[in-house]
């Protein structure tokens, strides 16, 4: 009944605070209760216009109605309730936005478990001449580990340097690992001398990665890496594969 | 003299309504009227906000279901906070309208 | 009769909605603070150059905000046993507070005194921050007298000095940093230099040294 419509309208309108269920739920009583009176007046003689007229004059003013009604939907809890579902909504998109950033995450579990695939052996093969090694030390929160090592690298002079593979991941994936770890370490040879090791740069894909080379002196078979930075400090002798493992 | 009710008057009519069992807005008009032998009069859509109140204040629940006309209805139900609400504003009124009858019945026989 | 499909108490289940809401969203801040994901705070900006620079946790002696050089800008002076280190970070809609750089100074006690030069420029703007900062071991020194020179203006004045009395003492440290706030006509004609004096309680002279530079940073 459109005169009902009317009336109910009329009634929401001064209730400013509801969700549209409450809102609903009102309106859905109201006209139930105004199609119940308006049937008892038509069973007692009137017709369905005159019926449905007095029904809703019967119901007294709708605006009084609904600011009585008001008063019974405060805002309180609503506040909070919408606050909180926005801030919720904006989470979740940003979350959804920057799904790529776990990528990091990733990045870094996997230089922990392969660090091949994460490094300069992008298929995943290394070239014949890198032995793949495994040695880890443990720098705060930060992993070092060296993956490969190339006994005979030649480079752009054609002169032959060891060349190291050289990774640092955090031991939480959600963090950041440390970038000293591959700028700052340094060889020494068994004399305890440093080494000129030509840098390979580093990148960063959530782990640090970079590769370091260096000359070694005539009939030295291995070195020691060194790394002494703001109050870790670090040192282990590293033999050069064999002949067995290097072709 | 007992203190004014702290109730609506027509809220505690409402729920001394619900005591005699569930009931919907309009089929609690109709009680009113018929119990009241047709002396109680209101404009019938103030009910709603009082019942929408009494639901906040946990004195009533409510429930849809199918009503004897077929039709479905939101039905009110007294709960025990608010059995326990009317019973001590019914007390409360009691002895207010106790104490007023008694002043009113002074001056009646004075005059 | 009573066919209790659905008992609702509208001020209740408002109630239940907001705190379930409220509950769920700061457990996702939770998580994502845990995660990485966003930098709510500047000491997450902060905690994340540590992990960077390899350095053990640092306790925060003094934050810069310099609003009248950029709004958005913060600088956290911090410590530990081992070193000393100044954070600049940005605050980006995107990401929240993250480190931009942070140079980090040894402070082993085996200087005198250790002292660093980090430059700030804007390219939007023609002022710069030229941050000083260092710490002091000897404990005859009490006292440090900075100056900056600009070469390109003025080659044998001085455009800004500065006195420094107090230090912040943590992690048994002194530690001092005054930023200078300079302006200058043209970015590319910028060559500073910056010079520190030391003296003694008593005011005597103890030494002068040219300050290192420690790095810049160019900020959009």
């Amino acid at each position: 009944m459109e005169l009902f419509e009317t009336f109910c309208q009329q009634v929401c309108r001064e209730v400013r605070h509801a969700t549209p269920e409450e809102r609903d739920s009102i309106r859905r009583e109201l006209r139930d209760h105004l199609e119940d009176r308006a049937e008892a007046l038509q069973s007692s003689g009137s017709d369905e216009e005159a019926a449905a007229q007095a029904a809703v004059e019967a119901m007294g003013d709708p605006a009084e109605i609904g600011r009585a009604m008001n008063r019974q939907y405060p805002l309180g809890w609503l506040i909070l309730s919408r606050l909180s579902g926005a801030l919720l909504l904006l989470l979740c998109l940003y979350i959804l936005f920057t799904l790529p950033l776990f990528g990091s995450a990733y990045n870094n579990l996997r230089c922990r478990i392969s660090p091949s695939y994460g490094g300069r052996f992008m298929s995943g093969a290394a070239p014949e001449s890198v032995c793949l090694t495994d040695y880890r030390w443990t720098v705060g929160g930060s992993v070092l580990r060296v993956y490969g090592l190339e006994p005979t690298h030649m480079d752009a002079n054609g002169d032959s340097r060891v060349r190291v593979y050289l990774c640092a991941y955090n031991r939480n994936p959600f963090r950041c690992a440390s970038e000293s770890l591959v700028r700052d370490v340094v060889f020494l040879d068994e004399s305890g001398n440093e080494l000129e090791r030509l840098y390979g740069g580093s990148g960063n894909t959530g782990a640090w990665y970079t590769t370091i080379s260096f000359p070694l002196p005539e009939g030295e078979n291995g070195f020691t890496l060194y790394y002494d930075s703001h109050g870790y400090q670090l040192e282990e002798y590293i033999p050069l594969p064999g002949e067995e493992a290097a072709p | 003299m007992g203190r004014k009710q702290t109730m609506d008057h027509t809220a505690l009519l409402v729920l001394s309504l619900l005591s005699q069992g569930d009931m919907y807005g309009y089929q609690m008009i109709a009680e009113l009227e018929r119990q009241s032998d047709h002396t109680f009069e209101m404009k019938e859509g103030t009910l709603y906000p009082i019942l929408h109140g009494l639901e906040r204040s946990g004195a009533v629940e409510s429930y849809r279901t199918q009503a004897p006309s077929g039709r479905e209805r939101k039905y009110y139900r007294l709960t025990e906070k608010g059995a326990a609400a009317l019973k001590a504003e019914a007390e409360q009124w009691r002895r207010y309208s106790h104490s007023v009858n008694a002043v009113l019945e002074q001056a009646m026989g004075l005059a | 009769m009573s066919d209790h499909k659905s008992v609702k108490k509208t001020e209740l289940s408002r109630r239940k909605k907001a705190l379930r809401r409220t509950a769920a969203a700061l457990a996702l801040v939770f998580f994502m603070v845990l995660t990485n994901l966003y930098g709510f705070l500047p000491i997450q900006a902060l905690r994340n150059q540590e992990d960077r620079s390899g350095v053990r946790r640092t306790e925060t002696l003094r934050r810069d905000y310099l609003p009248q050089v950029h709004p958005f800008t913060l600088f956290y002076l911090s410590c530990n046993e081992d070193v000393v280190m100044l954070t600049s970070m940005r605050w980006n809609l995107l990401g929240g507070w993250y480190p931009v750089y942070a140079p980090v100074l040894d402070c082993d006690g085996s200087e005198p005194v250790v002292i660093g030069e980090y430059s700030v420029t804007y390219s939007d703007l023609d002022r710069y921050i030229v941050y000083v900062f260092g710490c002091v071991s000897d404990p005859d020194i009490a006292s440090l007298q900075l100056s900056v020179t600009d070469l390109a203006r003025d080659p044998n004045g001085i455009s800004d000095t500065c006195q420094v009395t107090e230090f912040l003492e943590a992690e048994g440290h002194r530690v001092f940093a005054h930023p200078f706030l300079l302006s200058f006509e043209d970015a590319r004609e910028r060559r500073i230099k910056v010079h520190a004096d030391t003296y003694r309680q008593d005011g005597g002279w103890i030494r002068g040294f040219e300050v290192p530079w420690s790095g810049s940073t160019s900020m959009g």
